[in-house]
């Protein structure tokens, strides 16, 4: 029997709503949206590979309704991983903003527009942005404006100028609302320096002096009849410039060298290498996630082995220097994200369900959990045996590594606590409630003599 | 008058389309003066605002619907 329900995060278009059949990720279109389809795949848009590759079906059948009816059905290729604009880096909102823009000039040279403009319209198949939202294309209708301003502001422009501009990180205010930074908080953080910045007078204050001053329907009605297609290039093209033009000094955080810059011996750090091939050459991976990534050296070990890898780490600086060089390489398979562990995503929007929580968009079947523990245990105070029990809990086979109390990393993360505040942090506690829940295949102690790497498999895991 | 015919789902915000307007090139700059002067100088607190404002209350809410 197949599983058929509306995807939680689409009900806002009336013209358009995804729906999954057994893993199928598939679109209802209303009579309408049917109308702006055709035209989509008249223009030859619909084959550009940054867009999502989509076919329509025969069959019109759709579990979920459309105000004016469902007319017919599409199939979109699946995206390995589904993330949000609160987990990328500076580079990878950008790369999506210019994505939506240059979609957007592609659209009007065929006659077409973009509904909206939100980046909650791309994923990232690995490091290259790829727009899914098919239905977000319609016929360009004569002297309406570029319906999506607003929004990119928002979504986009904002968040990129709070961290190009004002060094402020973006992903607490997008995880703090979906609807993005209004026109007003952004210009309540600018500086004199920033009034003199391109693009401050139109974008922030005068759109954020004329929200305080809604308009009347008179106007709005006039404004609709007498613009054409080439203002909604000329601002396209400019905005363009604008967010093509933005930069983010990485921030010198301590994570950033760390790659380079770290506690093991290049023998110590040969032997971690190889600890993992070996235990990611036990077999092949649909999706492994390598938890504290760093400078991703584990996940593209492990990439060799997987169909895709999530690489998360909590500093967004370190992820956006991985990005950058894995979106050089063209890399597709290794994803990486800005997730602090001790505070994952939640559930947002709309009955909290919207935006599934991070832990819900897809399970591995193998974790590297690298240099990880003692900042859980230590920095973030979660009881060592609760950490092992969430690791486990994830079902997965796991690579992870025990630093002990005598390491420098740990004696530097102890030195800033009270004495004896983690009294469970020893090998001892941690083996045991790993062997609880997981069957431990090999162990390996470093040269040095203070991290112990670990291969275990949970106990009901077929081997 | 007649009503306008809002095909989009998503609210544009009349800020936005002024916006637009004035970055849009000359000739939109100058539809934006002809259409928006008034509006345009009582928000820069170049001419005052007047007693009575035309906004009927539906379209302010309108506007607010974000």
């Amino acid at each position: 029997m197949s599983v058929a329900y509306g995807e939680s995060g689409s009900f806002r278009d009336p013209a358009s709503r995804v729906f999954v059949v057994d893993g199928d990720i598939r679109r209802a279109l209303s009579r309408e949206g049917v109308a702006d389809f055709v035209a989509l795949s008249d223009s030859g848009l619909l084959d550009d590979p940054r867009v999502i590759a989509t076919e329509r079906l025969d069959d019109a059948h759709s579990p979920v309704e459309l105000p004016d009816g469902v007319a017919a059905v599409l199939r979109h290729e699946r995206v390995p991983f589904v993330s949000y604009p609160y987990e990328w880096t500076f580079s990878m909102l950008r790369d999506a903003a210019l994505l939506q823009l240059d979609l957007t000039l592609a659209a009007l040279d065929s006659g077409l527009m973009l509904k909206d403009a939100t980046p909650y319209n791309v994923q990232f198949v690995g490091t290259r942005p790829v727009f899914i939202d098919v239905g977000s294309f319609e016929r360009l209708h004569a002297g309406e404006l570029w319906v999506g301003y607003r929004q990119f502001c928002m979504q986009y422009l904002f968040p990129l100028l709070l961290q190009a501009h004002k060094k402020v990180a973006f992903q607490p205010w997008l995880r703090g609302s979906i609807e993005g930074v209004p026109a007003s908080d952004y210009r309540g953080l600018t500086s004199l320096r920033d009034r003199f910045r391109r693009g401050y007078l139109t974008h922030v204050f005068l759109q954020a002096r004329l929200d305080r001053h809604p308009g009347s329907v008179r106007e709005r009605a006039a404004l609709k009849t007498e613009v054409a297609t080439s203002v909604i290039r000329a601002n396209v093209k400019k905005m363009r410039r604008l967010v093509a033009g933005l930069r983010s000094e990485v921030p010198a955080g301590e994570w950033v060298r760390y790659g380079a810059d770290n506690s093991y011996t290049p023998a110590d750090a040969a032997t971690k290498d190889e600890f993992v091939r070996s235990a990611v050459a036990t077999n092949r991976w649909s999706l492994v996630w390598d938890l504290g990534c760093n400078n991703g050296r584990h996940a593209r070990i492990a990439a060799a082995q997987a169909a895709h890898v999530l690489a998360v780490d909590a500093d967004a600086g370190t992820v956006d220097l991985l990005y950058r060089e894995l979106r050089a390489e063209g890399d597709t398979t290794i994803l990486p994200l800005v997730v602090n562990l001790a505070d994952p995503s939640p559930g947002l929007g709309w009955r909290g369900c919207e935006r599934p929580p991070l832990l819900d968009r897809g399970r591995p079947d193998l974790v590297l959990a690298l240099a990880l523990v003692h900042h859980l245990a230590i920095a973030s105070n979660v009881p060592l045996a609760e950490v092992v029990d969430w690791l486990a809990s994830l079902g997965a086979a796991l690579v992870v590594e025990f630093p002990t109390r005598d390491d420098p990393m740990v004696q530097s993360l102890l030195a800033r606590k009270r004495r004896d505040l983690h009294p469970d942090y020893h090998r001892a506690v941690f083996e045991r409630a790993l062997a609880q829940r997981c069957d431990i295949q090999r162990q390996e102690t470093l040269g040095s003599g203070t991290r112990v790497l670990y291969f275990a498999t949970p106990k009901d895991m077929p081997r | 008058m007649n009503t306008p015919h809002f095909i989009a789902y998503l609210d544009p915000g009349s800020s936005g389309l002024i916006v637009q307007m004035i970055g849009g090139g000359l000739a939109a700059f100058v539809v934006a003066l002809k259409l928006y002067g008034r509006r345009i100088l009582q928000v820069l607190r170049l001419r005052r605002r007047d007693t009575a404002p035309d906004a009927a209350p539906e379209a302010v809410a309108d506007d607010r619907a974000r």
